[in-house]
Parts: C-alpha cells; structure tokens; sequence
C-alpha cells in the first residue's frame, strides 16, 4: 500500500469518527517506515483541516471535535516513539490562553488549545477562572505571541475588559496580540475595550492567530 | 387580564391582553427582593412571575442508595450555624458520593456562591459522577432504584403564593440525552457515544424509561405547566444526536402530558438554528428562554415561521442589558416587532445578570416599552 493511501485511509477513518481504523492506518504507516512527521502532515494535519472546515460549516459539531481530538491523540501516541529528533517540529509561536475571572465554562477554550497545538503553537493553557493579575504576570513572564480569553456569560465580560486594563497599566499590552471569544461577545465589545480580534468560533480564532504570526 | 391570566392564554395559544413579560420568581427569592417595593410596583404594572426552578410533584426515594453531599469551606471551619450560613454564600467544594449496593460514585463541584444553578457539577472535567465503565453500573442501579410518589404540597403552596401575579411550573428532570450530559459531561458523552454506543444506549433507554413515571405523575399532579430545564445548546447536542435521543423522548413525554391537558415546556436557550427543523417536528409546546441573536443563532422571526404551533418564550439577551436604557428599548421593541402581531409569543428573563440593582435599572424600561408596543395585536412598525 503507498503513502498516500495509508494518509487516505486514516483521513477517511478519522472523518468518519473511525478510531480503530485511525490507529490501524497509523500503525500501518509505521510497519511500512513512513516517516512520522511526514505522516503527520499528510494524514493527521489534513484530516484535522477537514474536521475543522466541517465544523466551521456546522456539519460538525462538538461530540465531532471531542472525538477527532481523541483519535488524534491516540495517534499521536502510535506515532511520537518513532520519532527522532525534534528538528521538523513547527513552532508557529506562543499562546497564553484562559477563561475570565469567574467564568467556569472552558469547553470553547478547549477546543482553541486543542486546534492550537496542532496546528504547531505552544500552548500555556491557564484553564478556567483566571483573573487578570494572572494574566498580567504570565504575559510578562512567558512573552507570548497571542492572548486568548474566553467568557461564555455576560456577568464575566467585565472581567475581560479588566484584564485588558491591567494589561495597559502594566506597560504591556503592546507586547502581545489579544483575541476574545465567547457567545456573548460581539465585534463592537471587543473593539470597546481595546482587544485586537474576536474570535467567531475555535477555527476562526485559529485562523486569525495563524495569521498574525504569518503561517 | 391578571398576569397569569395573561400568561396562560398565550401557552393555551389564544390571545392576550398585551404580550406577557416575566421574570423567575426564584432569582428574586433568592435575592431576598419578592418583597422588595420596587419589584411589587412592577407586578402591578403587569411584570409576570415564572416559577419553574424548584417546585416538583413528586417524591422520590431510593431504598437500597445513598447521597451524602458535603460542603467543603477551605479555612471556614466553624461550631456555628451562623458561620456555616455566612460561609454557604462564598466560594465552596461541594463534594458528593453516591453508595449503592454495586459500587460508589463521587463528583466534586467549585461553586463560587450561593446559586441556583448548582444542582450537578457542570463544568469540572473530574466533576461529573460518570468517569468511567464502572459508574455507568452505579448510576444505572441508581435509576432503576428510584421509586416515585406523587406530591402535591409544594406546587399548591406556592400556587397560593404567586396568586395571580403568575404561574408555577412542574420540575421535571431534563430529558435523557440532557441527563446523561450532566452525569458525565460533554466530552465523555462525545466519546462513548463514538465508542461505546451499546453501553451509552443501554444507559439511555434505563433512564428514559424511569423518566416517563415522572411525567406520568406530574401530568395528573395540578400543575397547569411542566418544565423541563433541558439547556439545549446545538455545539453540544448536535442535530444527529437530537433527531436520535431527544425527539422520541420529547414526543412520548408531551403525548402523556397532552392526554391530561398540561403544557409541556422545554427550556432551550443555547444555539438551536441546526436544530430548529427536529424542534418543528417535537410535540413540545412551549420552547422557553429562546435565545436570539446577538447570544442565539435564530432570529425571533425564523423561530415564528418554522414553529407554527409552538408559543416561544424569548429570552432577552443579556448583553443589550448592558448598553443602557436606549439600547434596552430598541431592542424591545425589535422584539416585538419581530414577534408582530404577537400570536403565541411572551418574553422573559431567564439568565443570571451582574447584580440585582442591574436588573432594577433595565427590567422597568422593558416592561414599560412593553406596555407602550406590545398590546395585542401588535401592528407592524
């Protein structure tokens, strides 16, 4: 079987929310010495392109993303031991990513980091409740590239604007690019309290992050 | 029209007076304000009460297991019920652990306060009590445990209460997918739904089945309504999963309330747009706390023309509430418009809000933009 077949086949399986059929390409891929991180990019890379735009079209919807991020991961672990070395590995930048003060709701973030990391950034993820000093420190300590806040419900929104307070009277809200996402917020929100992008959806806010750092 | 006259023709779809507005009447309980001046002048303007958060019709009792919830206070340890009362309002753990004759299971919860909100851990990957195979046996033993009786004290009691400033809803448990949500969280529903289909199923039909005994009793309890607090969101119970595990359940549900003449009313206030076409074809009557656009993905308009026969209870989205009290009126009488002439049409409130002072400022613009545009019929604007 070639290649591009085994790809196909995993592409096909992971489409289908196939994990047996995904783990058997990429263990197939192995016994027939593909190179992991080709594999990568021509199967895993491509499906998760096609999982994303079926989501992003609303013929996928969360049960989907959980599944697809779960057939990735048990991929990845049939995968990583025949890597070697770290040379090929993308690093397309940093990422700090949380939910705002008192907002618990963290499955959208989830779906960003998840979307993040394999697309090639790091990610910091600072889960969920995070309030601003802690956003202020990490963006001072880690010097990332982008800053992701989540809010879900209207009663946290403020609790964004202040975080991007306190990123201005810490001198750095120059030093990072921020994008918001979440159901209440709207272009005008983000645009009130100073932030640089909103966020649609998970594979809008990637799209946007990507393109900040010109990926 | 009294208000709950006004409510009840509109789920009884024939016409009110004006389109009803209303408010849960719990929040303000809670809040310690139903007897606050200023909210007692609103009800006299015509502001509804909705009561569907608390009030049940039925007992139920498990005889071979156990629940012991704990709350956990961090360094509030105290002797004292005042410091115990004083500490249930901050921040908490609260830690559960079921106990049947099959095997235990545990969930822990971080509230942040005193909410109604919190009945199961919603958010908390390590919070729900399904974690693995060996807790699908616990709660299912659980559920086939359940013996339910009628019980009627409540829903009268607080029937007395509201009067006729409004209506008290049966609470009903969600329907089964929506259950199965809260015993182990989306993603965990996502992936044995994927990968472990007969178990989910088996799960699934155990507590659909126990269900219907609830809804057999509330459909003879002296309810007028039945509320199911189901939080349909589409992201999270996708159109597939509707068609399959909800639309029967809906169905079935609303024929055993319908033989006994009650409203069947089912709270959905996530993104129902890939949704709405399963919804039409639900027995449902009442779709509550619709959520619009700028937080739904449905506009009212939509909504209207693909629900025929169902009365929609729109929510008013929180963040107009924000921009002030222009934007509150605009955004009211957009509504209205929208919902023109207003046939099986009512608005509410139905999220939490920043503060109750917030809701003082907004809640009166609402209703007196309601009293001005939304006599019925409305004329288009």
């Amino acid at each position: 079987m070639t290649k591009e077949k085994i790809a196909e086949d995993f592409i096909n399986a992971a489409v289908n929310m196939d994990i047996k059929s995904a783990k058997g390409a990429c263990k197939e891929a192995i016994a027939k010495g593909i190179d992991p991180y080709e594999f990568i990019e021509m199967a895993i890379t491509k499906a998760l392109t096609i999982i994303g735009d079926k989501f992003e079209n609303e013929e996928f919807f969360l049960p989907e993303l959980f599944m697809a991020a779960e057939i990735v991961k048990k991929s990845m672990k049939i995968l990583e031991p025949h890597i070697k070395g770290s040379g090929k590995k993308k690093n397309l930048g940093k990422v700090v990513i949380g939910t705002a003060k008192s907002d618990m709701h963290d499955i959208g973030k989830n779906i960003v980091s998840f979307f993040l990391e394999a697309e090639g950034f790091e990610v910091i993820d600072l889960g969920v409740d995070v309030p601003a000093e802690k956003f202020v420190d990490v963006v001072r300590n880690e010097k990332p590239d982008i800053l992701a806040i989540s809010a879900l419900i209207t009663l946290t929104m403020p609790e964004v604007s202040n975080t991007m307070k306190a990123l201005e009277n810490a001198n750095i809200r120059n030093q990072v690019k921020v994008i918001i996402g979440g159901a209440p917020i709207t272009q005008e929100f983000v645009e009130d309290i100073g932030a640089d992008a909103l966020a649609l959806n998970a594979i809008d806010g990637v799209k946007k992050c990507k393109r900040w750092v010109g990926a | 029209m009294n208000n709950k006259d006004r409510i009840l023709a509109v789920l009884h779809r024939e016409a009110p007076d004006i389109i009803p507005f209303s408010i849960y009447f719990e929040t303000l309980q809670l809040a310690g304000l139903a007897v606050y001046e200023p909210w007692r002048k609103l009800l006299d303007k015509g502001l509804c009460l909705h009561a569907p958060l608390v009030t049940q019709t039925h007992k139920v009792n498990c005889p071979n297991a156990t629940m012991d919830i704990t709350h956990q206070y961090g360094n509030r340890t105290s002797w004292s019920p005042a410091d115990i009362l004083i500490a249930m309002e901050g921040p908490h753990d609260i830690l559960g652990k079921l106990s049947t004759p099959v095997g235990e299971a545990t969930f822990k919860a971080s509230v942040k306060g005193l909410d109604m909100s919190v009945q199961l851990p919603w958010f908390q990957e390590d919070g729900y009590f399904i974690k693995d195979f060996k807790d699908y046996e616990v709660i299912k033993y659980l559920i086939e445990d359940a013996e339910y009786t009628p019980y009627y004290d409540d829903i009268k009691e607080l029937q007395m209460i509201l009067g006729n400033f409004g209506i008290v809803d049966s609470l009903v448990p969600k329907s089964p997918l929506q259950s199965l949500i809260m015993l182990m969280g989306p993603k965990k529903l996502a992936l044995d739904y994927y990968m472990h289909q007969k178990e989910f199923d088996d799960l699934y039909r155990a507590i659909y089945k126990k269900q219907l005994e609830i809804y057999k009793i509330a459909a003879e309890s002296p309810a007028e309504v039945i509320w199911a607090p189901d939080n349909v969101t589409s992201l999270i119970t996708s159109p597939k999963l509707f068609e399959k595990y909800n639309v029967p359940f809906y169905n079935e549900a609303a024929d055993i309330l319908h033989k006994h003449d009650k409203i069947y009313i089912v709270h959905m206030d996530g993104t129902l747009k890939h949704l709405a076409e399963l919804i039409a074809k639900t027995h449902i009557d009442v779709i509550e706390s619709f959520t619009h656009p700028p937080v739904g993905d449905l506009t009212i308009t939509e909504a209207k023309k693909l629900w025929k026969d169902k009365v929609i209870w729109a929510n008013f989205p929180e963040p107009v509430s924000m921009q002030g009290p222009k934007a509150v009126r605009v955004k009211t009488i957009e509504m209205l418009n929208d919902a023109a002439p207003g046939d099986n049409f009512l608005m509410g409130i139905s999220e939490g809000f920043p503060s109750f002072q917030h809701m003082l400022k907004f809640v009166p613009t609402i209703l007196k933009t309601i009293n001005k545009f939304g006599k019925y019929p409305i004329p288009k604007m």
